[in-house]
Parts: C-alpha cells; sequence; structure tokens
C-alpha cells in the first residue's frame, strides 16, 4: 500500500505516523547525551581569583581597563558599566575572554564612583556572575562642594540660581494672583500682568536650562570644561536636571496661557472692546487651568532637587517646603503686579487690587511661616545650630529678612491702606513705595535662599549614617553604614543571638545589592573584630538609590544565618 | 528545502529536551522527589571537588523527621555516624520507644578526584509529613578547600538561584 496510513512495504504491523516521526528524535536525542557525557568533566562554576581594580578601592588615574581572572576558561554574557547615577555607560569596546581572563576596556571616566557588573559562563554552561565597585579621583566622590569649584563657576551658578528662583516665583505668584481675578479699571485684567507672567516665564525657563550645564560642570569638579557636552549630560542627569526640565514645562504653559489671545472670538457676546475683554467662558477657564497648572508646576520643580529632595520625613519635609514656596510665590508675585497695576491704573482699581491681595496676604503669610518653621525644625535640629553652622547662620540672616518684611507688611495693612482707603492720597505713593521696598526685601531672601541651598544643613553633617536591625530566625543583627552615601561607606555588624548575647559566627559573607539596577551584587567579606562584631571598611558603593544588604553568617558546620537589611544611599 | 528545516528543527526540539546542565555542578540527592513514610535510599552525588581539589570528606547532616539512618559502606571509605538524643522520644511502630536519632554521617578517608564523580548512599526512614521538603547540608572537605552545600531557600528571596544550596527532597503523599 501506499505511505498514506504510514504501512511499510511488507505490509506487516503498519507503523503510525507519529512512532515514524519519533524515531528519529529519539536517536537524535541519545546521540546527544551519549555526546554529552564524554565532554570534558570540568563540571565546576567559574571562580574569580582576582581582579583589577580589586572590588572598593578608590583609585587616582582612571583604569584603563577592568581585567578578571578566573579559574576556568569562561565566555562573557553581559558586562555593564555603570556610574553614579546608575547610568549604564558605553564601555571602549566588546569585552574579551582569553585563557580565562575577562577583559573590558573602559571610556575615559571622569572622577567618580564607577561600578561594573559581568555575568560570564563556565564550561557547564552555568552562568557566573559578580560586581565591583570602584572609585576614580580620592576626595571628589559625586556631591557638588562649593570649596571646590572655581570662583567664578561658583558665582555664576548662584546667581543663575538666585535669578531662577526670583523668576519662579514672581511668574508663579503673578500667575495664581492673575486666577483671583483683580481686575482693571477698563473690565479686563490688570495691565501689565500678562506681560509679567509671559516675561518671568521666559526667565524661569532660560535660568533653568543654563543652570543645567553650570550645574553639571560643578558636579564634574574643577577640571571639567564649563557648558560642554560632558557638562550637559552630567547636569541632565541629575535630580537638578529633572527640576529643570519641568520648570521649563511650568514655564512655558504659564507663557501660552498668559498671552496667548483668545483672538477673534466674534461670538454671542458681541462685539466687546478689548480682544480679551470678555472672554468666553471656555477660553477663560482654560487660559485660568493653564495658570493654574503652569505655577504648580513651577513650585513643584523645586521639590525635585537639592535639600527638599532627600530630607527625611519626606512626608512633613516636602509638604512643609511646597507651602512656603507657595505662599512666598504668591507674596512675590503679587506685590509685582500690584506695582504695575499702581502705576498704570487710577486710584480706584488700583485701591481694589491692593484690598483683594491684602486679604489673601492674611493667608499667604501665616503659611509662609509656618513652612519655614517646619522646615528649619527638620534641617536645623537645635537652635544652637543657628549661629554654629554655615547653613543656620544664613537661615538667620533670612529670619532677619522675613521679620523686616512683616514689619512692612503689617505697617501697610494696619496703617497705610486704612489711610489710602479714606482718602489720603498721599498713601498710595507711601504704599507704592513700601511695596518696591518689600520686592526688595524678598530679593535678599530669594540671594540667601540660593546660598542655602547648597550649603549643607547641619544634619549632613554630623556622621549621619544608616542604622537598620535586621532579624531572623536565631538571629538579630544591628548594622551601621557609614555615611550612607555614594562613595566609601564604611559597615558595622553586631550580631546577637535573639536573647541579646554576641553570635559569634565562623565565617560572615555580605552582598549588596540594588534590585532595581538589575545588576550582579557585589559581595564582600568583613573582618572579625570581637565576638560578634564585624567590621568592613572602605568599600565602595557607587551609586544612590535603595540597596539591599544580606548577610549571611555561618553559625557551626551545616547552619547557614541570612539577614537582610534595607540600605537606602544617598 | 523544507524537509531540512523541519529536520533541523526536530533536531534542536530533541536537544532542548536535554535541559540545562547547572544542576551538574551540585551536590545533590538521588531520586527526587520521595514518598512519606517509607524508607528510601538516598544517593548523595559529589560531581566534582572544591576547584580543582579531590575531595577527602562528606560530611551530611540528618533532618528532623528522619528517624532511621543506616549509611552504606564505601569501599576506601571509613564511615562515622554521630548520634543525638531526642528532646521527646518518639513512638517507633513496634511498641517501643526511640530516645537517640543519628544526627550526622559522615564518610572520610578516601580521595574523589576532581574529574571524577561517586555517591554516598543511605537507607532512611522518612518523616510521614507529605508536602513538606527536607534539606540535607553537606559540608565537602577536599585537600585545599571547603564547600559547604549548607543554604536554604528563606522567604523573602529575591528568586536569585543559590550558589551552594543543600541537597533538598520533596515528600510525596504516600
Amino acid at each position: 500500500m501506499g505511505a498514506r496510513d504510514g504501512s511499510d512495504d511488507t505490509g506487516l504491523l503498519p507503523v503510525a505516523r507519529g512512532q515514524r516521526k519519533l524515531t528519529p528524535c529519539l536517536v537524535i536525542a541519545a546521540t546527544a547525551m551519549l555526546a554529552c557525557s564524554v565532554a570534558p568533566s570540568a563540571w565546576a562554576h567559574a571562580v574569580m581569583l582576582a581582579a583589577t581594580p580589586a572590588d572598593g578601592s578608590v583609585l587616582e588615574a582612571a583604569p584603563p581597563a577592568v581585567v578578571i581572572e578566573f579559574n576556568e576558561p569562561v565566555t562573557p554574557i553581559m558586562v555593564e558599566l555603570r556610574d553614579a547615577s546608575g547610568a549604564r555607560l558605553a564601555l571602549a569596546g566588546a569585552p574579551e575572554a582569553r585563557d580565562g581572563v575577562l577583559r573590558a576596556a573602559l571610556p575615559p571616566l571622569a572622577p567618580g564612583p564607577y561600578l561594573l557588573s559581568y555575568r560570564v559562563t563556565s564550561l557547564d554552561s552555568h552562568p557566573v556572575g559578580g560586581s565591583l565597585a570602584f572609585a576614580v579621583g580620592t576626595e571628589r566622590m559625586l556631591r557638588p562642594r562649593p570649596g571646590d569649584a572655581s570662583f567664578a563657576l561658583t558665582a555664576a551658578r548662584r546667581a543663575v540660581r538666585a535669578l531662577h528662583y526670583g523668576a519662579l516665583l514672581v511668574a508663579a505668584g503673578a500667575a495664581l494672583f492673575a486666577l483671583t481675578a483683580p481686575r482693571a479699571a477698563g473690565g479686563g485684567p490688570l495691565p501689565g500682568s500678562r506681560t509679567l507672567i509671559g516675561g518671568a516665564a521666559a526667565v524661569v525657563a532660560l535660568t533653568a536650562v543654563a543652570g543645567i550645564g553650570l550645574q553639571g560642570a560643578t558636579l564634574l569638579g574643577p577640571d571639567a570644561i564649563v557648558l560642554g557636552a560632558e557638562s550637559w549630560r552630567v547636569g541632565l542627569r541629575s535630580t537638578f536636571g529633572a527640576s529643570a526640565v519641568v520648570a521649563v514645562g511650568g514655564a512655558i504653559v504659564l507663557t501660552v496661557a498668559a498671552l496667548a489671545r483668545t483672538g477673534c472670538r466674534a461670538d454671542a457676546d458681541g462685539p466687546s472692546g478689548t480682544p480679551d475683554a470678555a472672554p468666553g467662558g471656555r477660553a477663560r477657564t482654560g487660559r485660568s487651568l493653564g495658570l493654574g497648572l503652569g505655577a504648580l508646576a513651577l513650585v513643584g520643580s523645586v521639590l525635585l532637587t537639592g535639600h527638599a529632595a532627600v530630607t527625611a520625613p519626606r512626608l512633613v519635609a516636602q509638604p512643609a517646603l511646597a507651602l512656603h514656596v507657595l505662599a512666598a510665590a504668591f507674596w512675590a508675585g503679587s506685590l509685582a503686579t500690584l506695582i504695575l497695576a499702581m502705576r498704570a491704573e487710577p486710584a480706584g482699581a488700583a485701591l481694589a487690587a491692593v484690598e483683594r491681595f491684602s486679604r489673601l496676604a492674611t493667608l499667604a503669610v501665616p503659611a509662609l511661616v509656618a513652612g519655614a518653621l517646619a522646615w528649619s525644625a527638620i534641617e536645623i535640629r537645635e537652635p544652637s545650630n543657628l549661629w554654629r553652622s554655615p547653613y543656620g547662620q544664613l537661615a538667620l540672616a533670612k529670619i532677619a529678612t522675613l521679620a523686616a518684611l512683616l514689619v512692612l507688611a503689617v505697617l501697610n495693612r494696619l496703617c497705610w491702606l486704612p489711610a489710602w482707603r479714606h482718602g489720603d492720597a498721599r498713601m498710595g505713593c507711601r504704599l507704592r513705595r513700601s511695596i518696591a521696598a518689600e520686592l526688595a526685601l524678598l530679593g535678599c531672601a530669594v540671594l540667601l535662599t540660593a546660598s542655602l541651598s547648597e550649603t549643607p544643613p547641619p544634619q549632613a553633617e554630623a556622621a549621619a549614617g544608616a542604622v537598620r536591625i535586621a532579624r531572623s530566625e536565631g538571629a538579630v543583627a544591628q548594622v551601621t553604614v557609614t555615611p550612607a552615601r555614594v562613595g566609601p561607606n564604611a559597615i558595622e555588624i553586631a550580631l546577637a543571638k535573639p536573647d541579646g548575647t554576641p553570635l559569634d559566627a565562623a565565617a560572615v559573607s555580605i552582598e549588596i545589592d540594588n534590585e532595581a539596577a538589575h545588576i550582579e551584587p557585589l559581595v564582600r567579606r568583613p573582618e572579625r573584630v570581637s565576638p560578634g562584631r564585624y567590621q568592613l571598611a572602605g568599600g565602595v558603593i557607587p551609586f544612590p538609590g535603595r540597596w539591599t544588604l544580606t548577610l549571611r553568617a555561618r553559625v557551626g558546620d551545616f547552619d547557614v544565618v541570612t539577614l537582610r537589611a534595607e540600605i537606602p544611599i544617598r | 528545502m523544507t524537509t531540512a528545516l523541519r529536520a533541523l528543527a526536530r533536531v534542536l526540539a530533541c536537544l532542548a529536551l536535554l535541559g540545562p546542565a547547572s544542576a551538574g555542578a551540585h551536590v545533590t540527592l538521588d531520586p527526587v522527589p520521595a514518598r512519606a513514610d517509607a524508607y528510601y535510599k538516598a544517593v548523595l552525588r559529589v560531581p566534582h571537588g572544591c576547584n580543582g581539589s579531590s575531595t577527602r570528606r562528606i560530611r551530611v547532616r540528618i533532618p528532623e523527621g528522619v528517624t532511621s539512618v543506616k549509611p552504606q559502606p564505601k569501599p576506601g571509605w571509613v564511615v562515622e555516624v554521630g548520634r543525638a538524643k531526642l528532646a521527646r522520644p518518639l513512638d517507633d511502630g513496634h511498641g517501643g520507644k526511640i530516645t537517640e536519632v543519628v544526627a550526622e554521617v559522615s564518610w572520610s578517608g578516601g580521595r574523589l578526584p576532581d574529574d571524577q564523580f561517586d555517591e554516598f548512599a543511605m537507607m532512611l526512614k522518612l518523616p510521614d509529613a507529605p508536602g513538606s521538603t527536607l534539606y540535607f547540608p553537606v559540608v565537602q572537605d577536599c585537600e585545599q578547600g571547603v564547600h559547604r552545600w549548607i543554604e536554604v531557600p528563606d522567604a523573602s528571596r529575591s528568586g536569585r538561584e543559590l550558589k551552594e544550596p543543600a541537597p533538598a527532597l520533596l515528600i510525596l503523599p504516600k
């Protein structure tokens, strides 16, 4: 018969179709298994013998390559280089392995900490991985230190930052004040209000962009080319970059909302005087939305970087700062708007605007003070820090400025404004000068803030590290990481039994891992200092984030106690 | 052309059946799994030494619940058994009480080169605990160095493989 039913030609037992296909498969599998059994029998994992640069080392010059030796020939699967922000850097060439030596050529490295994470396969095709953390440069870890940068760079950076803060406050505040819809004599918005918002927003955007380059140059150190490509890249990757991007976004939204003409709306309202005298309801809502969102984005951008981003407890610190900035913005922006209005508008409309501001200021001023108090309480722990630390001294100067501002505000509210309201025309002039003085004082406060934002607060100066307690069945460990910042860290471990007596483990090893970054864990061995106490000095932790420290303590021949602690690294 | 492709596909499928060879590098128990409350011949397979060095001694700790342990003698190796008293005597099923169990078994004195493989066997009575996993931590002493196959997965494991896992035995229902 034919091959239809798969029977063979002899007419004997028909062979089913599937069986015909299965037999060659089994033959191939059997042959493959046989082949494997006579393969080289070194069925062990590859073991790393030595690495240059060694894990945890701090080098004076950038190494040209990383060389890792294994005890048997290996094939590289993955080799990744990370920098101090956790971002991947490209290697200078493909990694190669010869005779069990893995070599990865490195690109030129700027000073700072780095992590090389690798995975290789050994002969039995089992993957083996690990990480090396090392740092280039000595004290120049990636934190801006005002002393290091050149004077010109520092001055430029501070000036740009002060301008940025000032413009941010005016833009956001004027937008917020415009939202309260103070009306000019002609029925439209206050003159100059729109231009003020748009102009200030433009300055915000420009200073934000310039600030990225200057911040990057500061982070790289004195040797960096200011405003070179590397500076921009580093600046963009830092938290300052994120903040600047949000600020530019907010500025754009504000500019569009403020300056966009609602245009030829020859609609049901009929032709009316100025193009935006009576914009349609939807246009007005759109504009209000834009102004509000833009203002909030600008205020939010302040929270994304600097001390605001890292101060704990965040649930208290961030709202306190947000309240403070919002109130300060409202104050600054409204005053700027009022000054312009008082110049151009007749007394009646100007008075109405000032009254409106004055009423709202009764909310804004306490909010400003409350936010400032909460923030100071967190950053300046003890009153003595106020005169002992640089941060405290700057804060004192700012408090003095605020006091002067409050005096002026109270005089305005209680003396001059009522007098103007009752018809004393000279009061208008006096009020205008007082508002100008307040704006000048606010400018001083902004300059002080720019310096404050770059000064480390007293709590960071103390050797604050991270202390964590890890528990498991049969053991408790207290892990102290000092200073819990990017760069060299000292790790101390106190190991105890649940009843508190020291646990003298036969061997202790530490694995430091950052799961979000998908790297191979760093494996380190601390030294035993005394029963239950172990120490590891100087190991480099290359970038910030939440790192997990896994402690493996061998207690006895057959038992390993595993303890885990989460360490945040700034 | 298509016949050749089909043949290639079959070959690849067959090779895929072979699975990863990774476990071949660890000390493992064979066979797994086993039935509860039964006698079980536990075979420890030692596929290599310590980074090229020959194995001189194998020590295994018997987990709780295993009440009868009889190691298999090996020519060239000396078998030793360490006992421990039970805190609470157990019923031995024949009307008596078990007060002492074997806690540790060791084979020493021999020499297993790194490029050879050997098996060390014991006869065990498994507990009546279906669904549980028993861990048999093994310390492999070599001429130079030690391998401790003593890691046990814990609940919070992030999913990474253990580097030196203890041989594990899953117990199935009777």
